[in-house]
């Protein structure tokens, strides 16, 4: 072999790892694995934060439906009702709190979801019951029923009759 | 001493400057061989090149009754403009109850996963996607959040019982982007 010829060859070499240098590690992978499990006993219960009755005469009735929603991941499960009032009748509130001494409508408020019609109290008392799983704030729609006596009284401007109803609700419960 | 062919007398050291001559010719022509000339071009470049570190492992992800999302970093270097791609082992997108292995029969979320990086939110398939629809500036060791998404509907999904878990594997692909 020839100097030159021995040259040319070592050059092709060069120029073969030159290109070989020159490839591309153009792409790149690589995985993220996930697990994990729904929750165990999970229940959720919305309710608005305040309804308005209708206005009415004395002597007549008053309604307005009521939306709770409820997610329940496991059964059975239930809902109870009670209000802030010992009889379950609204009474006079002005301004931040009830008035003192207080007016009060004669008749409890009712309250009714389906044929279970409960009368308030400030104790618990059964509502609604599951006995399956339900998800994603299935709606329940609940009747507040009042009804007025004659002799109930007009407030004075400002005034208003208010009771507070607290639902509770769980797994179990 | 030797005799020439016209009866010339040839004297010894006569023949050895002829010797030394010659040998000095034959070196010299040899040299002329070794030490020949010539060039080479060398040429090259630098090669296109990504590397992607994707989101750590996840695991008891507790799921939540609606939307439920977690969360990772995936960490990219590239000498050029790149996008990532992203797929899943499930043709639906969908986690599937695992026990050390998919179980056969076995549960299966409602929903598919979605992931989200910077541009896009993909509904995963078995077929990459892009999570970067244009192409972003070279870079070295950067940080991207990528946000894994679930929807869980209690009216359809139910838990598994453990060891079994819901399952899936997310697979991302980093490329250069010409």
């Amino acid at each position: 072999m020839t100097g030159t010829t021995c040259f040319k060859f070592v050059g092709a070499i060069l120029l073969a790892s030159a290109a070989l240098i020159g490839s591309s590690f153009a792409s790149n992978t690589g995985d993220t694995v996930i697990e994990g499990n729904i929750v165990q006993d999970e229940f959720i219960l919305t309710a608005p934060s305040s309804l308005d009755l209708p206005a009415v005469y004395p002597g007549h009735t008053s309604s307005v439906e009521l939306e709770l929603k409820i997610t329940s991941n496991s059964a059975p499960w239930s809902v109870k009702v009670k209000s802030d009032s010992q009889y379950g009748t609204m009474r006079e509130f002005e301004g931040n709190d009830y008035s003192n001494p207080e007016a009060s409508l004669i008749n409890p408020m009712h309250v009714v979801y389906g044929a279970v019609n409960k009368t308030l109290s400030n104790e618990e008392q059964d509502l609604i019951t599951g006995e399956t799983g339900i998800g994603n704030e299935m709606p329940y729609y609940i009747e507040i029923i009042q009804n007025t006596d004659e002799s109930d009284s007009i407030l004075p401007s400002g005034h208003k009759y208010k009771i507070v109803l607290t639902f509770v609700g769980g797994i179990g419960y | 001493m030797i005799e020439d062919e016209s009866g010339g007398k040839i004297t010894k050291p006569r023949i050895a400057i002829a010797i030394l001559t010659i040998i000095a010719l034959m070196i010299s022509f040899c040299a002329a061989v070794l030490t020949s000339t010539t060039s080479t071009e060398i040429v090259g470049n630098i090669g296109d090149r990504i590397d992607v570190m994707p989101p750590s492992k996840t695991e008891n992800w507790d799921l939540h009754s609606g939307p439920n999302s977690i969360e990772g970093t995936i960490i990219v270097t590239s000498n050029n403009y790149w996008g990532v791609n992203v797929k899943s082992d499930q043709e639906d997108g969908k986690m599937k109850e695992y026990s050390g292995g998919y179980v056969t029969g076995g549960k299966s979320l409602t929903y598919p996963m979605h992931v989200k990086m910077t541009d896009e939110d993909v509904q995963l398939t078995d077929q990459d996607q892009p999570l970067i629809v244009s192409g972003m500036d070279a870079a070295s060791n950067s940080q991207y959040a990528i946000t894994f998404s679930q929807e869980v509907d209690l009216n359809s999904d139910t838990r598994v019982t453990p060891p079994s878990r819901y399952h899936i594997v997310v697979t991302f692909t980093g490329f250069i982007q010409y």
